[in-house]
């Protein structure tokens, strides 16, 4: 989508939603995004190969909120006590 | 005065051990700091005080039974208000949370915990992670405690000024554009963002996954690695100790200055501050060279475009739901991730790619990176826009610019204290290999070690 037209339309839409406010976010935005596509690897195809991003591990990353994961960790104990260290009796 | 300003964990280990010292009595100071000064700075949104010497009982019942958990044994800290804490309400600042409890322990908490470490409270925060400047909060602004009129920045804003502040030793909080670090260097004490993934981000609201990273922030380099081993659920040692860190070996580890972007835009006493700091390193006989990350101007587009997609996905149901719960700010930014195209966010993880290229490469044959936390003082409440010479920008944009690279990219980077400029606090930010921040750490240590002189 050309980026004159993505702005025209957001900002119709967001008037529709009564977020009028958004207006000079999208100015923002709108620079952000042209800026984006001009750099020279994104005109070239530099950088498509699969891979990482640069992240290690990931251990967990995704997850989140309270109910995110709480399967996982073993030495969690209850709310009102130290939890127990390892090797101690449960 | 029990935890005065250079208080450490690591000091306070062998006092405790010898009975000099209680965790009780580490609790009580720390809860009569936050009644006498949390009126003012509002760090906390929730004081666990009885909870805490309930704990800390129990915990110097263990040591007096010869049960020593280690380095955290009996140790008051903080956390970030987005980390599950089980039974206590987890806010993220924002009125869209009221009600919530916790079910369970976040598996960082829990780890924490499992070392001995006390929590005092929840910390305030930025709405739900996303800003740099601790204002806007269902619980009104955090301010900064070396002067209450400016900001402490943020979104770690609680945590950092709990640990400045002395009403704890130390607090966790999460860094998606630079939340531990810029707080951190504002308030004048250490921060900690690890390699992306390390420390598990399960039981902790979630900004913007692929960018959201969880770590220390302390009063010394030597205590963020105590805390990081933990939270990476390093095996503790049987004597009790910790995981220590030591400065690397002589010679001196070579650093590197990505001085184009990165010193292009600085305020004066910011400038100077870090030049200072360069100097100091220099004549303690640190190799520093010049470095270049070739499109490093490219990381305001690349990050924006991330975290704002990602952020939108995380809140889009309730921003449907409920968008009046939001702050009008908070809410606005992640409405505005919802026109953010698919293609640019892709686009976006192409620059990533070649942006974490380019700092691996310039790591290679250093140690780590050199360079200020933030480019401007802390400014006071309700600066929008900064002007730096002939340059306006958003002080959102000012205080993410220094940061936010190494978000994007996943390399572990830390902030440590560098002396004053205009009369607060400045930091300067080391940057590690991926995969190496216990390195990371070791150089940190030296560095902090000539910088306090």
């Amino acid at each position: 989508m050309r980026l004159e037209d993505w702005r025209e339309q957001a900002r119709r839409d967001a008037a529709r939603r009564g977020l009028a406010d958004l207006d000079p976010l999208f100015d923002m935005l709108f620079r952000a995004t042209r800026a984006l596509r001009a750099a020279d690897w994104a005109r070239t195809g530099e950088g498509t190969g699969a891979g990482d991003h640069g992240t290690a591990g990931n251990e967990g990353a995704a997850g989140g909120g309270e109910t995110a994961g709480r399967d996982a960790d073993p030495i969690a104990g209850p709310a009102d006590a130290p939890p127990a260290p390892p090797g101690a009796p449960r | 005065m029990i935890v005065s300003p250079g208080t450490t964990i690591a000091a306070l280990g062998p006092r405790l051990r010898r009975g000099d010292v209680t965790a009780g009595a580490l609790v009580e100071a720390c809860l009569a700091t936050i009644e006498k000064r949390d009126p003012v700075l509002n760090a906390f949104i929730t004081v666990l005080a009885n909870d805490a010497r309930r704990q800390a009982r129990a915990l110097d019942a263990e040591l007096a039974r010869g049960l020593d958990r280690g380095p955290l044994h009996g140790i008051p800290i903080s956390l970030k208000d987005i980390i599950d804490r089980a039974g206590t309400p987890t806010t993220a600042a924002s009125r869209l949370r009221a009600g919530h409890r916790a079910a369970a322990d976040a598996p960082v908490t829990a780890r924490l915990r499992a070392a001995g470490a006390i929590i005092v409270g929840k910390c305030n925060l930025h709405e739900f992670a996303f800003g740099t400047t601790g204002e806007e909060s269902a619980y009104g602004p955090s301010r900064n405690p070396h002067a209450p009129a400016h900001v402490p920045g943020g979104s770690s804003s609680g945590s950092a000024v709990s640990v400045a502040a002395g009403m704890a030793l130390a607090s966790i909080g999460t860094d998606t554009g630079g939340s531990i670090r810029i707080p951190a260097s504002a308030c004048g004490v250490v921060g900690l963002k690890p390699t992306h993934g390390e420390v598990r981000a399960a039981g902790v609201v979630p900004l913007a996954p692929s960018l959201d990273h969880v770590g220390p922030i302390a009063r010394s380099v030597g205590d963020a690695a105590l805390l990081y081993g933990i939270m990476c659920g390093a095996p503790r040692r049987a004597d009790g100790g910790g995981q220590q860190v030591e400065p690397p070996a002589a010679p001196w580890p070579r650093l590197g200055i990505p001085r184009r972007y990165f010193l292009d835009l600085l305020e004066p006493a910011v400038e100077g501050a870090f030049a200072d700091t360069v100097e100091r390193l220099a004549r303690a006989g640190c190799r520093i060279d010049d470095v270049d990350i070739p499109h490093a101007a490219d990381t305001g587009p690349v990050y924006l475009h991330t975290q704002l997609a990602e952020a939108a996905e995380q809140h889009g149901a309730d921003l449907d739901a409920r968008p009046d719960a939001y702050g009008r700010g908070v809410r606005l930014r992640l409405e505005l991730g919802r026109y953010v195209l698919a293609e640019d966010y892709v686009r976006a993880q192409r620059g990533r790619r070649i942006l974490t290229a380019e700092v691996d490469a310039a790591l290679e044959n250093r140690a780590a990176l050199l360079l200020p936390t933030l480019p401007i003082v802390p400014p006071r409440l309700g600066t929008d826009r900064i002007a730096i010479g002939e340059a306006t920008e958003t002080t959102r944009a000012l205080t993410l610019r220094l940061t936010q690279l190494f978000d994007v990219t996943g390399h572990p980077a830390i902030s440590i204290p560098c002396g004053t400029a205009g009369g607060l606090p400045a930091g300067v930010q080391l940057v590690g290999r991926r995969g190496e921040t216990e390195g990371l750490l070791a150089v940190a240590a030296a560095c902090e070690g000539v910088i306090r002189g």
